[in-house]
């Protein structure tokens, strides 16, 4: 039986996937909004808010 | 190997490798990676989190200090998930151009093992939870022969849900962490009903400290528990089909579910505590001391489905993270020496006994690569990334480095480690040697540590050894 290197195996295939991510019809999964970005803001915001407020002692 | 095995085979490195994943391929919406993600997260040592917690703090504190840092670092480490989904690759395969072909090796293997210390303790968690069950039925198991023997077991059947892949996950992660969820609330639910809120509210932690030293104190628990993620948070995600429900998907689960069973924990610790004057960590005795015998079966599925769950996916990921280092090496034969590792360090024992100090010096490993990896990709790179590079294609060197390894990003790494260790707080012996530990925790600051040692390297000449690939973004 023909011996298959699965190292070469998988760099072929990996090349293979980069050129067609490469070609313009390819099209890449939906991106991320604005809205992902405030909301990923605001929460951090208030959370370390409340973070604050217990380290100063004005949540006990 | 035949034209068919040939094209098995790369379905297989595929879902299970480090082969870029294509849109069309992807299997998971955001509800499959949500739950999937909420399978691994939940296990018992959130309850034993939750408790630890508990004895430090007053009840909203503890609400605020368990939620708020997890949601936080969260939100934060989860950051790459955006480039995961984007080009269908994960962290590792993205670290190669931080730390280097060899330096993603050496670290991915060594996380990887520190991981596969969790699932040691999840084993062991489940062999004394199932033993307490059976003694409140009236069968007394011999705990020197059962423990081993139940912790193995729950590591076996975890490995056989790895072997299955992210399909059986995905199937499994529908119906179990449903269920695990709806348990959740209703343990929650039992304990205000069976100690009321106002007392549970009323207890004052009996600890020596200042309150604020107390408070980070438990902070350093939390922000370490959400840094454990951090390395294998990045993995499911190149399953899913848009960035949005990837990083949601992903964020949510760690961020709120995770925390929701820790808060469980620390509410279940404290309705003991007015109960019966001790703080107690183990669901099945909780549950038996707090609602009756009866309800401490629930505990039959918080336990043993959850912490089995746990294995399975955390034994996918963190093999899929080794391939990352080593891609060569097959799946199946990764997953199966994982089995033997776990159980190994299952009925060692020493990560248990241990807890604390495990998880601080692991998140002191993973904290510089968190800042590292978000300041890469949002300042330094500007999320654009050599993916032929990445993959070492025939041309394209610009991540090579020296000698495979990223000189920049390893110093980065092993400064933020020694300064935290040396200055801010020891993991080892519980000293607090700076006021940045009040402010930041030990944890959080190796991860603000390599962060900023990273960008600031990125100002200087060295700018060019870290950038080589801006010529070579031909896939943006």
């Amino acid at each position: 039986m023909e011996k298959v290197d699965i190292g070469k195996l998988i760099d072929e295939e990996t090349e293979k996937r980069l050129d067609l991510m490469q070609s313009p019809e390819y099209v890449f999964p939906k991106q991320a909004g604005k809205g992902d970005a405030i909301a990923i803001a605001v929460s951090i915001i208030l959370c370390a808010a409340l973070i604050l407020g217990c380290m100063t002692g004005v949540i006990v | 190997m035949s034209g068919l095995k040939n094209a098995d085979y790369i379905t297989q490195e595929t879902v299970t490798g480090v082969v870029p994943m294509l849109t069309g391929e992807r299997q998971y919406n955001f509800w499959d990676l949500f739950l999937s993600t909420s399978g691994f997260a939940i296990a018992t040592w959130c309850y034993t989190q939750g408790a630890y917690v508990a004895e430090f703090l007053t009840f909203k504190q503890m609400l605020v200090n368990i939620f708020c840092f997890n949601i936080v670092w969260i939100l934060i480490e989860c950051i790459p998930v955006f480039f995961g989904v984007r080009y269908g690759i994960d962290l590792w395969v993205w670290l190669r151009s931080v730390l280097g072909m060899k330096g993603v090796a050496i670290f991915a293997t060594v996380i990887s093992l520190a991981n596969f210390g969790w699932y040691a303790v999840d084993a062991q968690l489940f062999a004394s939870s199932m033993i307490n069950l059976f003694g409140f039925f009236g069968i007394q198991m011999n705990t020197a022969f059962w423990t081993p023997v139940l912790g193995v077991l729950c590591v076996v059947l975890g490995t056989l849900i790895a072997l299955g892949g992210p399909k059986v996950i995905k199937w499994t992660s529908r119906v179990l962490v449903t269920a695990l969820l709806a348990v959740g609330l209703v343990v929650v639910a039992l304990c205000f009903t069976a100690v009321p809120l106002s007392d549970i509210a009323a207890v004052r932690p009996n600890v020596e400290g200042s309150p604020l030293v107390n408070f980070m104190l438990s902070a350093e628990g939390n922000v370490a528990f959400a840094f454990s993620w951090s390395t294998q948070a990045v993995v499911m995600p190149r399953l899913c089909r848009s960035e949005s429900k990837g990083y949601w998907g992903t964020s949510l689960a760690y961020g709120v579910v995770a925390p929701f069973f820790v808060a469980a924990g620390g509410v279940m610790a404290l309705a003991m505590f007015v109960r019966c004057g001790y703080y107690e960590s183990d669901p099945t005795t909780m549950l038996a001391t707090l609602c009756g015998p009866g309800f401490a079966l629930l505990s039959l599925l918080m336990v043993a489905f959850a912490n089995i769950g746990t294995q399975g996916i955390g034994s996918y990921v963190n093999c899929m993270i080794v391939k990352s280092g080593l891609p060569k090496i097959s799946y199946r034969l990764l997953v199966l020496i994982a089995m033997v590792y776990v159980s190994l360090l299952t009925v060692w024992g020493w990560v248990m006994e241990n807890f604390g100090t495990f998880i601080s010096l692991a998140a002191y490993i993973q904290g510089p690569i968190i800042g590292m990896t978000v300041v890469d990709y949002l300042i330094v790179k500007k999320r654009k990334l050599s993916l032929k590079s990445v993959y070492f294609l025939k041309g394209h060197d610009a991540y090579r480095f020296t000698n495979g390894f990223n000189l920049v990003g390893l110093a980065c790494l092993v400064i933020s480690f020694a300064a935290c260790m040396l200055f801010v707080y020891n993991p080892l012996s519980g000293e607090i040697k700076s006021v940045l530990f009040l402010a930041l925790t030990g944890s959080g600051f190796t991860a603000v540590c390599g962060g900023l040692l990273y960008w600031l390297a990125s100002l200087t000449p060295l700018r060019g050894y870290m950038l080589r690939d801006r010529e070579d973004l031909e896939i943006v």
